[in-house]
């Protein structure tokens, strides 16, 4: 709560016995933040609504070959390949400090099989200084075929189902956006158990060097964030929140409070600021100083009040 | 580290297509070593850029060790007279960046004028270390002797070396470009500092590339720091330990020299400060990250057949 009675609270899981409420509904999204403690020295993190930390699996990964980033026109394509410490590493190194932190912080994991995203959930059970766990369900499938999990809903939902049987933690799916219908899949995902549903990961893509004739990406694909997206993720919030009934979290291309704004409009409860992170590290607070700015110049004392208005 | 808008004192064109260009960075004077790097928030673009910092003059101290510079000979460029720090007029500690016009970053970046505040983070990264010689049957010692080799822009962090190593160790700085006119102007560096340009054309200094005479100073040097193209850096790994370029197992038994080497890897950088994994190379040990455990490394560590950039 805030002392001149902004109320920016936000429960992101009411299905959940213990709920997940965030003093505000501006987090940072995962791969773009680190464990967080990269950047407490540049920000004041504790002011933040919640962090998701890096992708983790459940073996340290080695990621892509470089290079890995490219930039365009308001956008960046990435290829870092799920480089991450593991979940063994989080849990002994990081979960420790974030344990001291009065942010919640959450863990985005991924696996390549069901058993994989099983492991990692139970490995993070109880673990002090973990408020939650956002499932990244655009990793292939190995015993799928290299399908994604969040592809299909069938898939998506039995992913879900089985990390809800071993976590007692707020669950979190974060959807792809690379798929014919998102809101069956968020349906599915709804009905599996999710606490909440953020979306979207980053749409794929990719750049050629034309006097190379190849990609500039060593693995020739990857993923599109940034401003560029902000349009396809504002469109894919706005329907998902139509058909679901747990909390949506906005994502993709958030860089001001305006932005952030008007995914809360379209319906989403809480907003993730991600590639904006790397182009200023100030950026998330300044979206969220720039919300309570928006709601003193309208006289909007809850930010509850504002989602949705935008649906029709 | 800090992130802060920067004033910018003077922005100009000092070679052909190369800028130099001085801020007020109070924070990041106070605190920058030799090899470390800011990055610049370019306009609407979405990736801050990485520039080494050239420079560093902090306004209390006197004299700025550039005072003292002589013209060695060279054509003295008239814009540089202007660009340079000037002690007495600041109030506040500088930093200078130098910068080849490349791309859209850097293109903005040309376009600032005096005045103009830009967003700056940094000081970032690990910088050039000093250490001891260790050699066989001897004590260790404080190095003396600096061997300092740039190609092209590369010479960028190694002046702000030089002007750190100054006056306590001797140093030879090989400077490679393409032509006599893309060599930073020699009248804008410090005195005691022998220089050995190399030009690919012949223009100015020996004919061809910095890394071919290497080998020439390997007797004198105790310790060699470089900054230049990836190709540079092959040609001089494979001058210093030509092993490790053949393979692991061949191991440490064919060293030419015990000299240890350290370089300036440029990569694409996403955050900056280790976060987001866009910079991490493989290395022989393991893992790292351009931006934070980089961009100076130990030659050998690098696994330059690897090396994609």
């Amino acid at each position: 709560m805030e002392s001149n009675s902004l109320n920016l609270g936000i429960q992101l899981a009411p299905r959940h016995p213990e709920g997940l409420m965030l003093d505000n509904p501006v987090m940072t999204a995962s791969g773009t933040f680190g464990y967080g403690i990269e950047y407490s020295e540049l920000i004041d993190i504790q002011k933040l609504g919640a962090i998701i930390c890096k992708g983790t699996t459940l073996m340290p990964r080695k990621g892509n070959p470089q290079p890995r980033l490219v930039e365009t026109v308001g956008g960046l394509l990435n290829s870092v390949g799920l480089e991450n410490i593991g979940v063994d590493a989080v849990i002994r190194d990081k979960a420790p400090i974030w344990a001291n932190w009065r942010v919640p912080v959450i863990v985005n994991i991924a696996g390549e099989t069901i058993d994989e995203y099983v492991s990692i959930a139970a490995k993070l059970e109880d673990t002090p200084g973990v408020s939650g766990i956002e499932l990244n369900i655009s990793c292939p499938n190995i015993s799928a075929g290299g399908i994604e999990f969040g592809v299909t809903p069938r898939l998506a939902a039995e992913v879900t189902s089985a990390v809800k049987a071993v976590t007692s933690f707020p669950l979190i799916v974060k959807l792809s956006p690379n798929v014919t219908d998102i809101k069956e899949i968020a349906l599915a995902v709804e009905r599996a158990g999710a606490d909440a549903i953020s979306l979207i990961n980053t749409v794929k893509g990719m750049v050629i060097d034309i006097s190379k004739g190849e990609s500039r990406l060593e693995s020739i694909t990857g993923g599109l964030s940034g401003p560029a997206i902000k349009p396809v993720a504002l469109y894919l919030v706005y329907e998902v929140a139509k058909v679901i009934h747990i909390p949506v979290i906005g994502c993709g291309g958030i860089c001001c409070a305006a932005d952030a704004l008007g995914f809360i409009m379209a319906g989403a409860s809480a907003v993730q600021v991600g590639t904006a992170n790397l182009t200023n590290p100030h950026a998330a607070l300044d979206v969220l100083e720039g919300i309570k700015y928006f709601m003193r110049d309208r006289g909007i004392q809850k930010l509850t009040d504002l989602i949705s208005v935008a649906q029709a | 580290m800090k992130q802060s808008l920067c004033t910018i004192t003077s922005n100009l064109e000092v070679m052909p297509g190369v800028n130099l260009m001085w801020l007020e960075a109070p924070d990041i004077a106070a605190t920058a070593q030799p090899g470390q790097f800011v990055t610049v928030r370019c306009g609407d673009l979405i990736l801050r850029r990485p520039f080494s910092i050239h420079r560093v003059a902090i306004a209390s101290q006197s004299p700025e060790p550039f005072a003292s510079c002589h013209s060695e000979g060279g054509e003295r460029p008239k814009n540089l007279a202007q660009c340079k720090f000037r002690e007495g007029a600041a109030k506040q500690s500088q930093i200078a960046l130098l910068f080849r016009v490349l791309g859209k970053g850097t293109l903005w970046l040309s376009r600032r004028r005096e005045g103009d505040k830009i967003d700056l983070l940094g000081p970032l990264g690990k910088w050039f270390s000093i250490p001891s010689v260790i050699a066989r049957c001897e004590v260790p010692r404080q190095s003396r002797n600096l061997l300092l080799v740039a190609g092209g822009i590369g010479v960028a962090p190694l002046v702000f070396l030089l002007q750190r190593a100054l006056p306590q160790h001797q140093v030879i700085l090989i400077y490679g470009a393409s032509t006599a006119k893309e060599l930073y102007p020699f009248s804008s560096l410090p005195g005691g500092v022998q220089f050995v340009p190399v030009t690919e054309d012949g223009s100015r200094g020996r004919k061809g590339l910095a890394s071919d005479i290497v080998p020439e100073f390997l007797d004198w040097a105790d310790q060699i720091y470089a900054c230049g193209p990836v190709g540079m850096y092959r040609a001089m790994a494979l001058t210093l330990n030509p092993s490790p370029l053949k393979g692991e197992e061949k191991g440490e038994g064919e060293k030419r020299s015990n000299l240890k080497c350290q370089v300036s890897l440029e990569v694409r950088i996403g955050c900056g400060i280790g976060a987001c994994y866009g910079c991490s190379i493989n290395t022989r040990k393991g893992l790292k990250k351009v931006c934070c455990d980089g961009p100076v490394f130990e030659i050998d560590d690098i696994l330059w057949e690897e090396v994609k950039i």
